[in-house]
């Protein structure tokens, strides 16, 4: 069991799957692995007073990032053109631990907002990369 | 060229600072010798861009200015030339200052009036 420090977490992306290209000046990441739906499946014939559930389906995964944004750099760019575009693409976030676990997504980048541009501030654009479907992890 | 070679340069390079305080801003402490009015500034705080895989390079950092002079005016006086010298001017360093703060003072230490003015750089 260790407890790991958060700096150090890489993002890899590409337009083909397996990416091996990294996103600088990732500031700040965070990984939805997706919620379950649940349907009520009480009966008259349940037992107590307590509601019960099963599930279903589940949403897929998604990461959402914060850059220190800088334009003209190729992978921002990507990001950028990403969203505008559409299309599928392929992110994987790679965690600071001794074997590296990776959660790999195919996708989309399904937002992508620039804000808080206060003059004592940095420029930091946030995005979103959703998954298309499944995502798969490697401890 | 650092931050502070660049604020030296710049408060000796404008005339209105200049026609009050001469050469006279050093950084952090001064000799008690050195005539009034004067400059002493130091950086208090500092906020790095931090981010996962890189150096912080790039940090926003908080400089206090501290006009002492024997008069509240001229103490005053000498503050406001330094907000007029610094605030949302672009230094040789390529940061601009920004003003965070204002405030005056009686210093009993030195027996001086004490204007400051943080700027953000």
């Amino acid at each position: 069991m260790a407890k790991i420090k958060a700096k150090g977490v890489i993002l890899k992306y590409g337009d083909t799957s397996s990416p091996t290209t990294t996103i600088p000046q990732s500031a700040e990441v965070s990984l939805d692995l997706g919620a379950w739906d649940r349907t009520d499946i009480t009966t008259h014939d349940t037992s107590g007073v307590t509601k019960v559930y099963d599930t279903v389906l589940k949403e897929p995964a998604s990461v959402e990032v914060n850059v220190m944004l800088d334009p003209a750099d190729t992978a921002h760019a990507w990001l950028i053109s990403s969203h505008a575009a559409g299309t599928l693409k392929y992110l994987t976030l790679v965690l600071p631990d001794a074997g590296g676990a990776e959660f790999a997504l195919s996708g989309h980048v399904t937002a992508l907002s620039i804000s808080g541009l206060t003059p004592g501030g940095f420029v930091n654009a946030a995005f979103t990369f959703a998954a298309a479907g499944a995502h798969t992890f490697t401890a | 060229m650092t931050l502070g070679e660049a604020i030296y340069a710049k408060a000796t390079s404008t005339p209105a600072l200049v026609a009050l305080i001469e050469q006279r801003i050093y950084p952090i402490s001064i000799q008690e010798t050195v005539r009034m009015p004067h400059v002493i500034w130091q950086a208090i705080a500092a906020t790095p861009a931090t981010t996962h895989n890189e150096p912080a390079q790039k940090r926003h950092t908080l400089v206090q200015f501290a006009c002492f002079a024997g008069t509240y005016e001229e103490a005053v006086a000498v503050r406001e030339a330094v907000i007029a010298a610094f605030d949302n001017v672009t230094l040789a360093t390529g940061d601009i200052g920004i003003l965070e703060d204002a405030r005056e003072d009686f210093d009993e230490a030195s027996d001086l009036y004490r204007a400051d003015a943080d700027l953000l750089f």
